[in-house]
């Protein structure tokens, strides 16, 4: 089993795909670190001196016409304290940096769903191009215990998904930290944010091993790619369009994108509208729901073994032609 | 029927073993079957097939596109599973037992299939590593197939012969007992059959048993030492290459008679089958029946017609294979001949030196001596 482990090690990194892949994916963390970069910054002196122009503009119509537009407002019937028109401060119009926690977080969340795709994949090519070379059946009249050839596979795959899931996690997080020490931003909550970069490494894995079972069963890297972008319109339908209907949003902690969060942020809060009737008409109320960190892990746990008996079962008892 | 000594898992179904036999044959199957679903139906791929493969020399499994050639071979190696029947490698059943057996068999089926992206070297390297064998013998097979200059190279930039010699490496590189080669030399040029075709005898004589399927039959016919024949996923016919061609013998004759109207009546009727040639030539034969050409003369004679030419036509291994698949290529028509049981003896039922005779499928159709002497 090593010596077959140690093959598919091999062939994996020396793949093209996997190099591309890998290029794609440091080119993309390190665009996001310009983000970073951005989102840390101070305010510079120019974006200063035009906040305290609007400012002063504004600060000038409230003084002269506060007054004015408070009575206008009674006028229409609405109660006095609505109508009040706050004076404008000088903090109104200057953006401040990002806190280094929350952009840590953020960058994590994004990063995750970077690499967890590239992971995706770079598993589903691993095993398409095999069948779509028709390597495989020559593969096979070697190492004819396909128990062991899958098992290889996968383990494979796995593990370049964990070293990669930890290489994100790592660039991430540390780029965010040499940026918010160059800024002079205040670092905090390293302990909680390097668990997450951990929790970020699941699913990573999960994705890989997801795409490396979907590129068998379709036997084709095309398959396994097109399968996940009909995922992704699925996702998007209901996080956009489907966004107001309470059904569509029940089922998120049945939904794989659900639990990932889940898992990331260690539980996940969404919010299903409900129509309510009262006096005034219908209300819209958005009553809060949890996923569960461990709701998270037996839902992908339980998701993943059938995914991955499933395709044993399929690999074992399929003819190789 | 399958001996009962087969320990067998195909069809789900177990077979005690009775006796250990001596391995005579390096590949047993009986009563093959698979059978494909189509958008037509199902269409029985191999249908019943018997092969053996004597231990050692070469032995040509011949049979028209779509024979069912390919497929047994999957069967063979366990890439596919087959819906009934029984394999034996080595003496071991497979699949149940193919990974017993499979360090002892090097196999090329179709095309040569690598990674196109990887060179020649690494690719061996990969497989050399799977199974363990060292990486010198890697370079070591390269240079026995005459790759080691171009061992670098991506396998997709390889021409057809240097991927055919890149595969035979592979099969090299476990130094098996048992060597599959489907189709090895589809395009191919001249130099590259040869090359081939040596290698194979050299494989042969150096103790190896050297299983080719082939449509190509002067090639088979030079270098095979044993024969199968199939059509339609069945056995036409198995035997020693030389016995087959001797067991056909003269089946026709080139007649060069004056009158040779009169002359193919008398032949006719006599029961030879008659075919006009230009230049008053007749084509006689006698369908799978020693033709005797002192008889011709006889016959003639006895009717006052003297022949001018009277040469006997030698068959060769494709015109056994035309006239044994006639019918049972792709295109013709579906008629199945199907064989009772009792015409299809079992080997191990048989003596030793039985074993080792042509075995013809098709039984002669006797024709009506009525001027027999």
């Amino acid at each position: 089993m090593s010596r077959l482990v140690g093959a598919e090690v091999s062939r994996l990194l020396s793949r093209r795909f996997t190099g591309i892949a890998m290029i794609v994916l440091l080119l993309g963390l390190a665009g996001y670190q310009l983000l970073v970069n951005d989102a840390l910054s101070p305010p510079s002196r120019e974006q200063l001196a035009t906040a305290e122009r609007v400012y002063q503009d504004v600060h000038e119509d409230w003084v002269t016409n506060h007054e004015r537009y408070e009575q206008d407002c009674r006028n229409t019937g609405a109660p006095p304290e609505e109508c009040v028109v706050t004076e404008p401060t000088l903090a109104d119009f200057t953006e401040s940096a990002t806190p280094f926690k929350e952009v840590a977080r953020t960058g994590l969340q994004l990063s995750t769903l970077l690499v967890a795709v590239v992971a995706f994949m770079i598993a589903a090519s691993f095993i398409g191009a095999e069948y779509g070379s028709g390597s495989i059946a020559n593969w096979l009249t070697f190492i004819p215990r396909r128990g062991q050839v899958f098992w290889s596979k996968l383990l494979t795959v796995t593990g370049f998904a964990a070293l990669l899931g930890l290489f994100g996690a790592t660039l991430v997080l540390s780029g965010t930290l040499v940026l918010a020490h160059l800024h002079g931003s205040r670092i905090e909550s390293i302990r909680q944010l390097a668990e997450m970069g951990a929790r970020t490494i699941l699913p990573v894995v999960m994705l890989a091993i997801i795409g490396f079972c979907i590129g068998l069963l379709t036997r084709h890297t095309a398959g396994a790619i097109g399968l996940l972008l009909a995922f992704v319109v699925v996702w998007f339908v209901r996080a956009g369009p489907l966004s107001s209907l309470a059904w569509a949003q029940r089922i998120t902690p049945w939904t794989p994108e659900g639990n990932i969060a889940a898992i990331v942020d260690r539980g996940y809060t969404y919010s299903v509208p409900v129509n309510k009737v009262t006096a005034d008409g219908v209300n819209i109320e958005f009553i809060q729901h949890h996923v569960s960190f461990t709701h998270a892990l037996v839902y992908w746990s339980i998701l993943l073994a059938l995914v991955i008996i499933g395709s044993l079962l399929i690999f074992r008892r399929r003819d190789v032609i | 029927m399958p001996p009962d000594r087969l320990t067998s898992a195909v069809g789900g179904r177990r077979r005690a073993v009775v006796a250990p036999l001596t391995v005579d044959y390096a590949v047993e199957a009986y009563s093959l079957r698979k059978v494909y679903r189509t958008r037509n139906g199902k269409q029985a791929a191999v249908d019943g097939l018997d092969l053996r493969v004597p231990v050692g020399g070469v032995h040509g499994f011949l049979g028209p596109n779509g024979s069912g050639k390919t497929t047994t071979i999957r069967m063979i190696l366990g890439l596919i599973a087959a819906d009934s029947g029984h394999i034996r490698i080595f003496d071991h059943e497979v699949p149940l037992a193919i990974n017993e057996v499979i360090s002892r068999v090097g196999a090329i089926v179709e095309q040569p299939k690598f990674f196109p992206a990887f060179s020649g070297q690494k690719n061996l390297q990969l497989l050399a590593s799977a199974i363990g064998a060292p990486r010198r013998r890697v370079a070591a097979v390269l240079d026995e197939v005459g790759l080691a200059d171009r061992r670098r190279d991506k396998f997709r930039n390889y021409s057809l012969g240097m991927k055919q010699r890149l595969a035979i490496a592979a099969t090299l590189l476990k130094d098996p007992d048992l060597l599959i080669f489907d189709e090895p030399t589809n395009g191919l040029d001249p130099a590259g059959i040869h090359e081939i075709r040596t290698m194979m005898r050299d494989l042969a004589s150096r103790g190896k048993t050297v299983l080719v399927s082939s449509h190509i039959l002067s090639e088979v016919q030079q270098v095979a030492d044993t024969v199968t024949i199939i059509g339609r996923g069945r056995l036409l016919a198995e035997g020693d290459v030389n016995d087959i061609l001797a067991s056909d013998g003269q089946l026709a004759a080139r007649v060069g008679v004056s009158d040779h109207l009169r002359a193919a009546e008398v032949l006719t009727t006599s029961g030879f089958t008659v075919e006009r040639l230009p230049n008053r030539i007749l084509k006689v034969s006698l369908v799978n029946h020693k033709l005797d050409l002192a008889v011709i003369t006889r016959l003639l004679a006895d009717q006052g017609l003297y022949v001018s030419e009277l040469t006997p036509i030698q068959p060769d291994l494709e015109s056994v294979f035309l006239d044994l698949t006639a019918g049972q290529h792709l295109g013709a028509r579906q008629e199945r001949r199907r064989q009772p049981a009792s015409r299809r003896p079992d080997p191990r039922q048989r003596r030793p030196e039985q074993q080792r005779r042509p075995e013809r499928r098709r039984q002669p159709e006797l024709p009506d001596w009525g001027g027999r002497p």
